[in-house]
């Protein structure tokens, strides 16, 4: 074999022992296993129904696919196989496999108002179409009532309850996932949360809140130096304090923290690169936005959205939005003092919780 | 002597080189173990303000209609929302189609139609953008297809009286066309999931991209309004917003699809077009930013020089090259014995790799593996974008621009006359 | 927002994967070379490369000494003849260049770096005074391989930081880390016999577009095919 033929053969094997690694992209090329459009979800920011919608769809499309001869008080399994039962209430054998370690594994759904004793597990979804109440320590998957839901003290949910006219809480639940009603979600001390969504979300013991008295207003300018109008806003370079019962006019940035004293009246947003601190009764009519924390005293009231990068503490009997103008709540993690009222969505990305209320 | 000065100016070359490819690294592994910021994206339910969906439109017969579609289907408060289609002198059929939808859904959409002025993309959303009020102006190209909810999640941020400007992310329908279509899908990945997601946590400038996106009116009105003498008003706007103390925010999960050029013709000139527009906000910019205003952080100006210089990042390169080049034939060697080795076969693995881990690793946030495989032939993208950018910027550089009407530069249109697309997934 | 929460133990394991491995290369890294002296020497003959092959010895900041195998024979520069008949090649090529399909516009573009490398190549040889390369034949095959050495202990370093820290099994991350090594320690050995061959048989005319294009960009290029590869990988957890 002559050199150039030896040569020939070496500048081959080279090439191939080169193109040896891009056989997988070759093929990938040649033949795609991955080439459809990133899948683009609509998101459902706003919906914090939307698993419930979706549950309630599935379940009526599979009762109205159930043998017609096929009593009213059954147990078997739905035509995609899952087995459930159906009745005005549950059946005591069916009870105590609740009550079992395990839990029941069929999905429920009760056609008559339903009370239980507590302690029971439900590892498919529950639905009620009339009133249901559990009992304290439940443990659901999911709840769909079309009507009124009450969760006994210490209830799990895992992953999403909704209500059609009111949501009631007990203390120490935990409401994993999603958590919506479509009149009112009334959530007792010590209740952890993820999302919650309503018209109206209160935290009991509001009632026994006294109220402030009415602020005397009394104008106030922000100093000039360190601010400057940047369009529709007042920018102020470092911190701001407002104080006693002074009003401002205007969207504010301040690049440093905002602390608003009592009484204080904001008609506009706000926005802080640091913490911001709310008194006993101030008022922020529009969007309070911090990059930190967002704490509030007494009786505050804010008209949303209000987010934190960080935290939102909102002291007791806290008003967040309006019923004719529901808003957002958002941060990494939310705490919700007694008496607090929002009108919307409460979304906490790391975990909510209200505060314990008083013996 | 001359070897000297060239080892220098190799060394500033290498320099600035390093600077991005550091910063690759530092904006992929942010993205992978940072803490993402995405404060906007529970809002969800609010006080909606008024907003004016600005969509320009030269020649957009083929999809208009799809767009159209799309934003009449929004789940936005309609007594809030209006769609304004900005007809720029077209010669095909989109100013009929426009007034169709105008006259079939009355209140809802008021279309602007052009018959003169400057044209252009940034002149149509200047004089049109004068003629609406509203507190935000979203924009979008005719050919892209939002989602039901694209506009909420869009005018979020701007309950923050302290954004100017937001970005959405851009995704490729057309992704299955040619190989440069799933290429230009996979950069598209590594600059949005990765890039602009890492500028955002780190606070620094996410770049407002012109479309899939929205600024509010006071602000833009506050900085002189929509610039008509430039190719890239997305960029110039996303400056003179910063320098006034205006935040861009960039939010990923608000998705829309687009059609990216599916031939290397188009590629390239719209590629030469966006360095041409970039460059020029280099040159307005950079001193600017240099200055530092009081408001802004030596490290957000750092990267506002850093993004306003990524298109002269190419004819830089090109430039080392040629003088690393030159030094080879002369037998110059920088450095000595291992150092030299060791400096130049790093610089030579790390430095060309940095682009490959970032659109890599944003694939796989995005869950698309198998594409993940034709990373090697990336590789013919960046030598197209490389010569097309050194290209454009000579040209920018040595070619006076003719004195002519602007006109506009758009990608070609790919969908049939129905603007059939794929459907946005609940 | 989907992210990724790297356990500590596994920022563990790449550091001392990354580091470790970077430090076995350095030690395998002479009896590497030992083999490679060998192919060398094995393919010599064949081959028709005379003069035999040598060792450079290469001291890493006082610490170690690198060896790397290289062949002893000698390029010359290019002939008149053979400046005037590449350069009637890369004309003709640079013509041909015009007619390749817009579909192909990145080899297109690739063809005329290469033909550009290489007229500028030309150029010099022309007009430089005889003898001036700076370059010999044995250096340059010596200077390419022990690139070749310096890119695999980086290897393990940039995989730990690039690759170690996904949510793939182990034994996957080993798996590819031993196929590049394995690969690029065929690879070096092959490519530096090709490059010497064409040089001595062409003349030095042909090493600067050798080494600037097919040179360290050969490994990016086989580094980033496996990485690709190796990304494609579904997570460890979806597996499981």
């Amino acid at each position: 074999m002559s050199q150039t033929t030896t040569f020939l053969l070496v500048l081959l094997g080279t090439v191939a022992w080169f193109l040896l690694p891009l056989l997988p992209a070759i093929r990938e090329l040649l033949w795609p296993t991955d080439i459809a459009p990133l899948r683009v979800a609509d998101r459902d920011a706003a919906n914090v129904a939307l698993f419930a919608q979706g549950f309630r769809t599935y379940l009526h499309r599979q009762l109205e696919f159930l043998p017609t001869d096929t009593p009213e008080e059954s147990v078997g399994v739905l035509p995609d196989r899952t087995p459930y039962v159906r009745g005005r209430r549950l059946p005591d054998s069916l009870l105590d496999e609740a009550r079992l370690e395990g839990g029941l594994d069929r999905l429920v759904v009760l056609t008559g108002p339903a009370t239980l004793a507590g302690g029971e597990t439900f590892l498919r979804e529950l639905y009620a179409s009339r009133g249901f109440a559990g009992g304290p320590r439940g443990v659901y998957r999911a709840v769909l009532g079309d009507a009124g839901i009450t969760l006994g003290p210490g209830t799990l949910v895992l992953r999403w309850v909704h209500a059609r006219s009111d949501l009631l809480v007990g203390n120490g639940s935990l409401l994993s996932g999603r958590a919506s009603a479509d009149q009112a979600i009334r959530l007792g001390g010590e209740v952890g949360f993820d999302r919650l969504g309503a018209r109206t979300i209160i935290v009991a013991g509001g009632a026994s809140l006294p109220d402030l008295p009415a602020p005397v207003p009394e104008p106030f300018i922000v100093p000039e130096t360190g601010s400057r109008v940047v369009g529709d806003h007042l920018r102020v370079e470092g911190d701001l304090h407002v104080p006693r019962n002074a009003v401002l006019t205007g969207n504010l940035v301040v690049t440093g923290k905002v602390a608003m004293g009592p009484g204080a009246h904001l008609v506009g947003s706000l926005k802080a690169h640091q913490e911001i601190e709310l008194g006993d009764g101030a008022r922020i009519d529009g969007a309070v936005v911090s990059r930190t924390t967002v704490t509030s005293a007494f009786r505050v009231a804010m008209g949303g959205p209000v987010v934190a990068e960080q935290e939102i503490r909102l002291g007791p009997g806290n008003t967040v939005g309006l019923q004719h103008r529901p808003t957002s709540l958002a941060a990494r993690r939310i705490e919700l003092g007694i008496g607090t009222t929002i009108h919307g969505l409460i979304t906490a990305s790391e975990g909510g919780v209200t505060t314990k209320l008083p013996e | 002597m001359i070897g000297a000065i060239l080892v220098t100016v190799l060394a500033a070359i290498v320099a600035v080189i390093l600077i991005y490819t550091i910063r690759h690294y530092t904006f992929t592994i942010n993205r992978l173990v940072g803490q993402h910021r995405q404060p906007y994206v529970d809002i969800g339910v609010a006080d909606w303000p008024e907003v004016v969906v600005l969509v320009p439109a030269h020649n957009e017969a083929k999809v208009i209609g799809g767009m159209l579609d799309a934003l009449l289907e929004q789940d936005y408060p309609p007594d809030r929302l209006t769609i304004v289609p900005i007809n720029d002198r077209s010669t095909d059929a989109t100013a009929a189609i426009v007034d169709r939808y105008a006259a079939a859904h009355p209140g809802r959409i008021a279309p602007f139609h052009r018959t003169d002025g400057v044209g252009g993309k940034a002149a149509a959303l200047r004089d049109a953008a004068a003629n609406f009020g509203g507190q935000v102006h979203l924009v979008f190209d005719a050919d892209y297809l939002p989602g039901q909810s694209l506009v909420k999640q869009l005018v979020a941020p701007f309950f923050d009286p302290e954004v100017g400007a937001v970005m959405g992310r851009v995704v490729p329908h057309n992704v299955s066309r040619s190989l440069l279509t799933r290429l230009l899908d996979l950069e598209r990945a590594g600059g949005y999931q990765v890039d602009q997601q890492a500028r955002m946590n780190l606070r620094l400038v996410p770049q407002y991209g012109g479309t899939v996106g929205g600024v509010r009116r006071a602000a833009v009105e506050a900085v002189g309004g929509w610039s008509a003498d430039t190719l890239a008003e997305d960029t110039d706007m996303t400056y003179r917003l910063v320098l006034a103390g205006w935040e861009i925010v960039y939010q990923n999960r608000s998705e829309c699809y687009e059609e990216v050029p599916e031939n290397w013709p188009t590629r390239i000139r719209q590629i030469m077009r966006w360095t041409q527009g970039h460059n020029q906000s280099l040159w307005r910019y950079w001193w600017p930013l240099l200055k530092r205003p009081g408001h802004l952080r030596p490290g957000l100006v750092l990267d506002g020089l850093l993004l306003l210089g990524v298109f002269a990042v190419g004819p830089l390169l090109l430039v080392g090259w040629g003088v690393a080049i030159a030094l080879f034939f002369m037998g110059v060697i920088p450095l000595h014995g291992f150092v030299a080795l060791l400096g130049i076969t790093a610089y030579g693995t790390l430095g060309n790799f940095a682009a490959f881990f970032e659109v890599a690793t944003a694939a796989r946030l995005d869950g698309t593996l198998g594409r993940i495989r034709i990373l090697p032939f990336l590789a013919f993208g960046f030598l197209v974008s490389l010569v097309s950018v050194s290209r454009a910027t000579l040209a920018q550089i040595f070619l006076p621009r003719p004195r002519q009407p602007r006109q506009w530069d758009k990608t070609e249109r790919y969908r049939g006359d129905n603007g059939a697309a794929p459907k946005v997934h609940q | 927002m989907v992210g990724m929460a790297i356990p500590r133990t596994t920022i563990l394991i790449a550091t001392v994967l990354g580091l470790g491995g970077a430090v076995a290369v350095v030690a395998a890294l002479n009896p590497l070379a030992e083999l490679w002296a060998r192919a060398f020497e094995a393919l010599a003959g064949p081959l028709g490369i005379p003069g035999g092959v040598a060792m450079q010895g290469t001291s890493v900041l006082g610490l170690h000494t690198l060896q790397t195998p290289f062949y002893l024979l000698q390029a010359a520069p290019p002939s008149a003849l053979m400046l005037r008949n590449v350069a009637i090649v890369a004309g003709l090529l640079l013509l041909a260049t015009i007619v390749v399909p817009q579909r192909f516009v990145p080899l297109r573009y690739f063809l005329r770096f290469l033909i550009l490398l290489q007229g500028i190549s030309l150029g010099y040889f022309a007009l430089a005074p005889a003898g001036g390369f700076p370059y010999t034949l044995p250096s340059y095959v010596a200077g390419l391989v022990g690139m070749g050495q310096v890119v695999l202990v980086l290897l393990p370093v940039i995989l730990a930081i690039t690759y170690y820290l996904f949510d793939i099994s182990w034994a996957r991350k080993l798996l590819l880390s031993i196929l590049l090594l394995g690969h690029l320690a065929v690879m070096i050995p092959l490519q530096a016999t090709v490059h010497a061959w064409l040089i001595a048989r062409g003349s030095l005319l042909f090493l600067p577009p050798l080494f600037l294009v097919f040179g360290i960009l050969v490994h990016v290029l086989v580094f980033v095919a496996f990485y690709g590869w190796g990304m494609s990988w579904p997570s460890a957890r979806r597996r499981a």
